[in-house]
């Protein structure tokens, strides 16, 4: 449009200016001069307010605090980095055994929990805002009706405890009432108590159905241990074989030497072939061409590795096969496990609470921390029941599901603002120390259960009692300082069995009784009619306790890279045969229930499986994850929440868009994630690539850079959420993600490549490169990424004026651009979560991975003024890996463990032919395991 | 003709004291005067702004600190109601700031203190201000400059809160900054890049 017709439709559009060309260009004109100050503004002028009295350490100081969050009963112990008198990023305690130092997403995310805007601030009665006085009013009122009646028609509902202090309290209500009873809900139990595996000490794996390196509270110690065995064997030492046998695609199935797709009503056949293959019979007249090579190989791994070999069921799986397992791990001579998940042995469950509730029986109830309204099967009938409770107490952290049904509704503290105490996945006992004064007005689980004693002991006073110290005590600060009270009962020990149930006692005739068990979990080979359904906790939301945390919702899931939604997950097979595709809508329904998702085809998923994730279609306790996916609890039942069989799945009308970050699952031949076929092997290296820039300097003796090891990355996605945190990156919803706006510096991509119903199946984390050929810093108009002599690719800020030419040069598309002003309307409470070294950014400006830059300054800083060395740089991603599968250092120095990375012959660079010479480089992942 | 000479006034107007507040004096609840704390009083700056030398604020003195002498010293004078008040109730003083770096410049003080950088280099004369005004023009060429050339601003660690350099030779001075310049290795090329100031 040439000017002169700019003019006349402006003309046309606004009459009532007088538009001139002249007067146009002396406008032009000015605003040019103008423009030259614009960007000089008289910045705002700042207040400062210091202290009457400077805390110790100074004003601004960084204090790290041991303490633990706990997820499913299970601690999972932390540092808490506190800037300012409050936390701002969690990261794994280095001294703990049961983490040495890594987190999982989770832990990562729970930060973002406590700074949760729509955590409940103050007590409500009936729905309308209450005070503490009035709640502590009702519960002596309560207190005293059960001191007068033994207790009797008190029921206690928690979710699973392990924590001594709430033992120890519940114990003593329970002697002071003993009419009362106490019920423990656990959506993501199983029919055994789960086992933690050690890993470190096993070099054949056979995984049936279950996922041990898979989201939940387990994954950080048994990826830990997995990945020592791993590491062992590229060094040559001994094997590390998996192999396991899934209907549905997981963590541990991606890592696997050799994967299985099969319907899991054939688990019980693939093991019965597997035992008679061991005790030296054929096993293989009931199996498949497939299922023959699997359990032949499985068999010769077995025998080859006695002493040192494991097999692991699925905890859902039925006693019985539960029984046969632990007779075959014993006749393996396996290692026994480090410690068993906490069972609360002593309490009954939710179900039976509904029959009292039903029954009449419960005329009080209090619900702690737990939301049964949401996460029990709708065929309980948990709502109702709750209804017909003359006094319904709810303390939790929201007001949930379960809140809008009871009478009062308490708030509990986050744990990382309360004094408490918890068991970690190894045994030993951690003490929870608050990292900042609660900001809302609520109690902590243990004041809470105080409060309804009768007494009010602070927190603190509570937990000290448990382990009878005090503040002056020398052995309490320790704990304190080291994030440990009580070590594991087996450190020390080769492995001793801690009472467990289930493990190496059963002999091998109770397996071969007949099975009263009344779990239709179908056994043999029979297929009945329908769909087998598989329902697993959702890899980010869980069991739909962090449906409100944004950066869960908005984390890529490992083996999809959907965000904001769950779906109907099939296989390619089942998805031709019933002509869906993606994203249409579908309705599963399963006995009286019906379910409505979208579709979305995962490659690995076995023949005639239907896969849906449970957290999702909250109803209550948040905005942030209103409206996203489906309920999937409906399609549980009492006697089969994990598998069942005889579901069906129709075309139901309409579509729904889901956000995806990846939306194509193959390589497409290229080979992104390279393999080698055994340890020790090497890629062919070829000579570097003639460039018309000069080599990069390595000046002073520092290079930064970058190895990834492919070969133990399991897309845990801890490196993720931990960047998140670090580095205040925003979310941006469902829609942005569609577009491909999301904002996350580091993406785990995933590949399935091969027979899309036999997958090989891998992931390889994508930070920025910093290349040093850097397409980006050729393509800036205005300078505003650079390259610093250590090697850094660096963005500038406040020199960026958006044209994205750097984006559209990267080759990696790891750059991220700033659409909108994701902070502008943050409340005050979400603004306080962010990391005060790194940049907010607003609106207009690119952003990517800086290799953790505010890291490296603090180390050079703080070395410089003390006059000495730099010392060891730990990017946040690298910190948390619970595999160490990233290493970040100096390569100018040829000790460092990414110089030995980089030396390994299996190193190369992602997308080596476009000559941009990466710093970040990768292992390639080695297909066998066999020493 | 238009746009050079709106640059040049552009460039011009930027260097002005109205939008660098060069030499303004900033209101403050309290009319603290420097000079009669540092030339009266001979109070170290380090007294007071305890994060010179040891993090990367310097910071303002918590009321605390105000009282050690004020406890004791003019404690009716009205002037001083508003310290007394914020040590009674434990609410903060308010005070709007002087020597103040936009958000996206990450500025480390002890690095500097410890490098040798005098306190007068950024401040100015602090000692002669009865009310306190920001001395330089706190531009990124201001910073740059020093940057550039790091041995001409650099002084004996022990003497950086020294106010008044007159006294001594010149001379002397630049060979003390080149020399120390030279055995810290001290390298332009690294200060100006991106990374050093903008994260």
């Amino acid at each position: 449009m040439s000017g002169a017709d700019s003019l006349e439709l402006w003309q046309q559009r606004f009459p009532a200016l007088d538009l001139r060309r002249r007067d146009v260009l002396k406008t032009l004109g000015a605003t040019l001069a103008l423009a030259g100050l614009d960007g000089c503004a008289r910045e705002a002028d700042e207040t400062a307010m210091p202290f009457v009295n400077d805390p110790e350490g100074g004003p601004s100081a960084e204090k790290h605090y041991a303490t633990a969050v706990e997820l499913d009963g299970i601690g999972q112990p932390v540092i808490g980095i506190c800037r300012d008198g409050r936390p701002v990023k969690l990261e794994g305690n280095a001294n703990h055994p049961a983490s040495q130092g890594a987190t999982d997403a989770f832990t990562q995310a729970a930060l973002l929990g406590l700074y949760d805007p729509a955590r409940s601030q103050t007590p409500m009665r009936q729905g309308a805002p209450s005070t503490w006085g009035e709640a502590e009013a009702a519960l002596f009122d309560l207190a005293r009706q059960l001191d007068g009646s033994g207790g009797a028609g008190f029921h206690l509902l928690t979710g699973p405890v392990g924590s001594p202090t709430l033992l120890r309290q519940i114990a003593a209500l329970r002697t002071r009432w003993p009419g009362m009873r106490w019920h423990v809900h656990a959506p993501l139990a199983g029919e055994v108590p789960q086992a933690v595996l050690p890993l470190d000490k096993v070099e054949v794996l056979v995984v049936l159905d279950a996922d041990p390196l898979g989201p939940g509270p387990l994954q950080t110690i048994q990826a830990r241990g997995w990945s020592a065995r791993r590491r062992a064997y590229q060094k040559g030492q001994g094997s590390a074989l998996v192999y396991v046998a899934e209907p549905v695609p997981t963590l541990t199935g991606a890592i696997a030497t050799q994967r299985l797709p099969v319907r899991f009503g054939r688990i019980a056949t693939l093991l019965a072939a597997l035992e008679q293959r061991l005790s030296g019979g054929s096993g293989g007249e009931q199996l498949d061409a497939h299922e023959k090579a699997w359990v032949d190989a499985v068999a010769a791994g077995l025998s080859r590795h006695k002493g040192a070999a494991l097999v692991a069921l699925g905890s859902h799986h039925p006693p019985m096969l539960h029984a046969q397992v632990a007779a075959l791990n014993a006749s393996l001579g396996a290692p026994a496990p480090l410690a068993q998940a906490p069972t609360n042995a002593d309490a009954s469950d939710v179900a039976s609470l509904v029959a009292a509730m039903r029954g009449g029986e419960a005329l009080s109830v209090l619900v702690l921390d737990s939301n049964p309204a949401y996460s029990t099967p709708p065929e309980l009938g948990f709502a109702q029941a709750f209804a017909k409770v003359p006094l319904r107490l709810h303390a939790g952290l929201h007001a949930d599901e379960t809140a809008a049904l009871a009478h009062w509704h308490l708030p509990l503290a986050h744990l990382l603002e309360s004094w408490s105490d918890t068991r970690c996945a190894d045994g030993s006992a951690s003490v929870v120390q608050p990292l900042v004064r609660p900001f809302f007005d609520v109690r902590s689980r243990h004041e809470m259960l105080a409060l309804l004693a009768g007494d009010r002991t602070t927190g603190r006073g509570l937990v000290q009692g448990t382990w009878k110290a005090s503040d002056a005590d020398q052995r309490w600060q320790q704990a304190l300082l080291r994030g440990i009270v009580e070590p594991s009962p087996l450190a020390g020990q080769g492995g001793a069995p801690s009472g467990a149930e289930g493990e190496g006692s059963a002999a091998p005739a109770v397996a071969r009784a007949a099975d009263p068990s009344p779990n239709p979990l179908p056994q043999g080979e029979r297929a009945s009619e329908g769909l087998d359904l598989v329902i697993l906790p959702d890899p980010t939301i869980h069991d739909g306790q962090f449906a409100h945390n944004p950066w869960l919702q908005e984390l890529p899931k490992p083996l999809t890279q959907l965000t904001w939604d769950n779906s109907v997950q099939l296989s390619p097979q089942l998805a031709e045969r019933l002509g869906l595709e993606n994203e249409q809508l579908a309705e599963l329904s399963l006995g009286g229930a019906k379910v409505t998702g979208p579709v979305w085809i995962v490659p690995g998923i076995a023949e005639e499986t239907v896969l849906v994730h449970l957290g999702y279609g909250r109803r209550a306790g948040g905005e942030v994850g209103k409206g996203a996916g489906f309920d999937a609890y409906p399609l549980r039942s009492l006697a089969a929440p994990w598998r069942r069989t005889g579901a069906h799945l129709t075309r139901h009308e309409g579509s729904r868009t889901l956000a995806t970050t990846q939306p194509h699952t193959t390589m497409a031949g290229h080979d992104f994630v390279k393999l080698v076929d055994r340890a020790g092997d090497g890629l062919p290296k070829e000579p570097p690539k003639p460039s018309m820039y000069p080599p990069q300097k390595k000046t002073d003796g520092l290079a930064w850079a970058m190895a990834i090891d492919l070969d133990v990355c399991i897309g845990c996605n801890a490196c993720v959420t931990a960047c998140d945190a670090e580095n205040n990156i925003p979310m941006v919803g469902r829609e942005q993600v569609h577009k491909g706006r999301a904002m996350h510096w580091l993406r785990v991509d995933h590949y399935a490549d091969g027979p899309q119903d036999d997958p090989q199946l891998t992931f390889q984390p994508v930070p920025c490169m910093h290349c040093e050929n850097a397409p980006c810093e050729m393509g800036c108009p205005v300078n505003a990424t650079v390259h610093s002599p250590d090697g850094l690719n660096l963005q500038v800020y406040n020199r960026c004026i958006g044209t994205r030419t750097c984006s559209a040069f990267c080759p990696y598309k790891v750059r991220h651009f700033n659409w909108y002003d994701f902070t502008r309307d943050d409340p005050p409470v979400l603004r306080a979560a962010r990391n005060p070294e790194v940049t907010v950014r607003d609106r207009g400006v690119m952003e990517k991975c800086t290799y953790c830059i505010q890291r490296i300054e603090r180390e050079k800083i703080d070395a410089d003024a003390d006059g000495r060395p730099m010392g060891e740089v730990k990017t946040a991603c690298q910190q948390v890996c619970p595999t160490s599968a990233i290493v970040f250092g100096n390569i100018a120095d040829a000790e460092s463990e990414v110089s030995q990375r980089k030396a390994d012959p299996r190193d190369y660079a992602l997308l080596e032919d476009a000559n941009t010479r990466p710093r970040t480089t990768y292992g390639a992942r080695i297909k066998g395991g066999s020493a | 003709m238009l746009l050079v000479g709106a640059s040049a006034a552009g460039a011009g107007l930027v260097r002005n004291p109205f939008f660098t507040a060069q030499g303004w004096v900033v209101d403050q609840p309290v009319p603290f005067s420097h000079k009669h704390h540092v030339q009266d009083d001979g109070i170290d700056c380090r007294y007071c702004h305890t994060g010179a030398e040891t993090r990367a604020d310097a910071g303002l003195p918590p009321t605390h600190t105000c009282m050690t002498c004020h406890s004791q010293l003019w404690t009716d004078a009205a002037v001083l109601a508003p310290v007394r008040q914020s040590y009674a109730t434990g609410k903060p003083l308010v005070w709007h700031r002087v020597a103040q770096l936009p958000d996206y410049v990450y500025f480390d003080h002890h690095v500097h203190v410890k490098n040798g950088v005098a306190c007068v280099e950024c401040h100015g004369r602090v000692d002669k201000m009865p009310l306190t005004w920001r001395a330089k023009a706190f531009t990124m060429d201001f910073c740059v400059d020093c940057h550039r050339n790091p041995q001409k601003a650099l002084r004996p660690p022990q003497m950086v809160t020294r106010m008044d350099w007159s006294g001594v030779n010149p001379d002397l001075l630049k060979e003390y900054g080149i020399r120390i310049a030279g055995h810290k290795g001290l390298d332009p090329n690294r200060l100006t890049n991106c990374e050093t100031c903008h994260r």
